[in-house]
């Protein structure tokens, strides 16, 4: 009788740590990448990205089906005839979590924050277009630029971006008010964050009671996690975890707009002459890299343009593997007998290696010799990339302006092909500042096909993030920063 | 007690060197630590300069190495070291702070599986040995090798599949930045525990069993039956304290592999000890945390070999006429 009892009382004290609000409440981990400094500060280094995107807003926001955008916490937007200055008309009868309300001057208030000098933001290298924000008529606010930019909108997408409250930047880590549709209970980086709905949230009452983010570090155990019904979203999953998983689950593959590729430094001995760069590049089998690299949903093919596959600036171009023109061009560059480079990594990103060794064996068909080495990760970046004339690179996911002027402008930061054409460069600024959006797009469409003809760049793909989503939560397949968590479902 | 003060100094030296050792690595590693805190920034010599003078990375090395051995000795392992610009910032946690509920955690789930472990495997060693040869001694020897044979984290991972996932039993992975309370504990304990027992018990077992069939066979067995003593006599009072010194040793040694398992458990169950500390402090790039820890886990180490030593000489008298 007695160990009946004590049965009893152990399992009794297991029950009544389970959750009791499990069943409206949605599950899912981050990986902990920021560690324990992980915070709500969205301009912060450690910003914890998953909860940032509960309980926030942006002005503006993605449309579900293209990365244009989409009315938020303002509803309306216009400019001057030059484009430099933007007039956004702000959503009444808004409030933060705090009950307070929202208004022109907390708008204000978050951008001048952002573009602070003081201010350790890398937001800021994506704004720096602002020369002055302030408070318009009507519940409004006008943004002065430093520069044209018709596409300014697009550039308040950026995830960072959030409206928080007037004068809260000391607290704002801790506290996480802003007016999203889940407010922080608890914030625990190491362990679990706790939302809870925001029944005045101006976009309709979100559906679930809560969201709780935990911290589980480890790949495998989220996984385990998930198999066992812990959690109910893996965010960032890949093809193994999919066989892993099985059938129980559905599979959302996302794009992302990140890429990755091998960088030709275009101002160099061995790849000046632009032949041979083509020639590097359409030798490829692009299907074929993703296949081996990704898994056969892992990635969009990408014919060495970095916009992503979702932005409507996209162009459309046709890059078939095409072995005999590669020769061809090697030919007429004069390396008939075939060609030697070397393209050195590191393993900081798993896809890089798979990337290089099929890329390696298609190469060979067209008399390339591909020598890989490898380096250690931690002075890839200082001692490697930028100083090799071919190396691996990574991007995220960045709209088509910003990513032609943060990678191929002449004299950026972060110009890895040393891409140095002032055309280019002319015609970047003709395109940031058309406000014809046909136009817009035929100078970026231009642009593009400019790279793939002779740019430096090899990029044959674009990722596709892997989501799994237990049965019973719906959740639309967008990526996570555009998603409206406020219609996630869980029966 | 000669021999034991000669363990102990033996141990305190092998602890000295390990911190030592530590020190060593971690000011070895390339750049320092402010270059690591300030990042992009570290171009601003200056700020450079501020962060190496607030944080006393600008004092020369040995000076450094003193000021963090004698910390060392009163529990002081310092402050993570996050805020470049500020020694006492709310960022830089006390690293002492940091690790007490992750040590807990892990003595909580080491103590209990070699609790459960060591006897279990010296139990079924014996029996293996009794009845040795026969298909319930291959059975227990076959199984116990498998399981240490198989990496911890595969043995993990088949665990959770069948009591998280299949059976629904216990959660697969722990919720959570530290252990609050007992029933806590007790929900995610069993399958760690179960994990870290199964890879220890092998060794042991098999010790025990080869070192109770040579207690067995021995003289003085032989002349015990002659004599008509019952064989439980010759077992438990005979065989047994000759069989145990070496398998004391052996699970010693055994406890501290288990340490060096436990990271790799703690990390597959998100398991909030000090293997999970270590690997999230080295992601998280916060040296001293890293090396807190490992200087730990070597001095758990030690100490379990410097018990199991005075243990062995308290249960073998062989080694205590040595002294």
């Amino acid at each position: 009788m007695r160990k009946y009892f004590l049965a009893a009382t152990v399992c009794a004290a297991m029950i009544s740590t389970i959750p009791l609000a499990m069943a409206k409440t949605l599950n899912f981990a981050h990986d902990l990448s920021f560690g324990a400094e992980s915070n709500m500060d969205p301009i912060d280094g450690n910003r914890l990205y998953e909860a940032i995107i509960l309980t926030y807003n942006r002005l503006v926001r993605p449309s579900y089906k293209t990365e244009e955008p989409e009315a938020s916490l303002a509803t309306s937007w216009s400019s001057n005839d030059k484009a430099d200055v933007w007039t956004f008309k702000l959503r009444d009868g808004v409030t933060f979590h705090d009950g307070s309300a929202f208004g022109p001057e907390d708008v204000v208030y978050t951008f001048k924050r952002i573009i602070d000098p003081n201010t350790k933001s890398a937001v800021k290298a994506v704004l720096d277009i602002i020369k002055d924000v302030r408070a318009g008529e009507d519940n409004s606010v006008i943004f002065e630029l430093n520069s044209s930019h018709a596409d300014f909108p697009l550039l308040l997408i950026d995830y960072r971006a959030r409206i928080i409250p007037e004068g809260s930047g000391d607290t704002i880590a801790d506290t996480g008010i802003g007016t999203g549709p889940f407010k922080l209970k608890t914030l625990d980086a190491e362990g679990i964050s706790e939302f809870v709905r925001f029944d005045d949230y101006w976009d309709g009452k979100p559906q679930l009671d809560g969201i709780n983010v935990t911290a589980i570090a480890d790949a495998g155990a989220r996984q385990q996690a998930l198999a066992a019904g812990q959690i109910d979203l893996l965010l960032g999953a890949t093809e193994e975890q999919q066989n892993a998983l099985g059938d129980g689950f559905n599979y959302q593959h996302i794009p992302s707009g990140a890429w990755r590729g091998i960088v030709f430094n275009t101002q160099s001995e061995e790849f000046k002459d632009w032949r041979v760069r083509k020639a590097l590049r359409i030798l490829a089998d692009r299907e074929q890299i993703i296949k081996r690299a990704l898994g056969e949903n892992g990635g969009i093919v990408s014919c060495d343009d970095p916009v992503a596959p979702t932005d409507p600036y996209l162009a459309k171009i046709d890059c078939p593997q095409d072995i005999e023109g590669a020769k061809a061009l090697l030919a007429e560059a004069g390396h008939k007998d075939g060609l030697d480079i070397e393209v050195f990594t590191a393993p900081l990103d798993p896809t890089w290696a798979p990337l290089l060794e099929v890329y390696q064996a298609q190469a060979a068909k067209a008399g390339v010799k591909v020598k890989i080495t490898s380096v250690p990760s931690d002075g890839f970046w200082n001692d490697v990339w930028m100083k090799k004339s071919a190396t691996t690179t990574y991007w995220g996911g960045r709209p088509a302006d910003q990513i032609l002027n943060e990678a191929f402008r002449s004299g950026a930061k972060w110009n890895e092909t040393y891409w140095n054409v002032p055309e280019f460069d002319a015609q970047l600024d003709v395109a940031r500042s058309e406000l014809d959006p046909e136009k817009r797009k035929e100078d970026y469409r231009e642009l593009q096909v400019e790279l793939f003809e002779k740019g430096g760049a090899f990029i044959p793909f674009h990722l596709n993030t892997l989501r799994v989503v237990a049965k019973d939560v719906t959740i639309p397949a967008v990526p996570s920063a555009a998603l409206r968590w406020s219609d996630v479902t869980k029966n | 007690m000669s021999r034991l003060l000669s363990r102990l100094i033996s141990a305190l030296f092998a602890a000295w060197l390990v911190a030592t050792l530590v020190f060593v690595a971690v000011s070895a590693r390339p750049g320092d630590l402010c270059t690591t805190m300030l990042d992009r920034e570290v171009a601003d010599i200056q700020k450079l300069v501020d962060c190496r003078a607030i944080h006393g990375l600008d004092k020369p090395f040995l000076t450094q190495y003193f000021n963090w051995l004698s910390g060392m000795l009163v529990g002081d392992f310092g402050r993570e070291l996050r805020d470049p610009v500020k020694a006492e910032s709310r960022r830089n946690r006390n690293v002492s702070d940091v690790i007490a509920p992750a040590l807990d955690a892990t003595l909580r789930l080491g103590l209990i599986s070699a609790m459960i472990a060591i006897p279990l495997a010296m139990i079924l060693g014996i029996a293996s040995a009794l009845m040795r040869n026969r298909w319930s001694d291959l059975a227990i020897s076959t199984t116990l090798i498998m399981f240490m044979t198989i990496p911890e984290f595969a043995i993990a991972t088949i665990l959770q599949g069948i009591f998280a996932e299949w059976l629904g039993w216990t959660p697969a992975v722990f919720f959570g930045s530290k252990i609050s309370n007992s029933s806590q504990f007790w929900m995610i304990a069993p399958l760690p525990i179960a994990c870290l027992s199964l890879l220890m018990m092998a060794h042991i077992q098999r010790l025990m069993r080869s070192s109770m069939i040579d207690a067995l066979n021995s003289d003085f067995a032989r002349t015990a039956r002659l004599n008509g003593i019952p064989r439980w006599r010759i077992i438990l009072l005979h065989c047994l304290p000759s069989a145990l010194p070496p398998t004391i040793s052996l699970s010693a040694l055994t406890v501290g592999y288990l340490l060096s398992g436990v990271t790799v458990i703690e990390s597959v169950f998100n398991y909030p000890g000090l293997g999970r500390l270590l690997l999230n402090s080295l992601y998280d790039q916060q040296t001293y945390l890293a090396a807190a820890v490992v200087l730990i886990l070597a001095l758990m180490y030690i100490a379990i070999n410097f018990v199991a030593d005075v243990i062995s000489m308290f249960v073998d008298p062989r080694q205590r006429g040595a002294a």
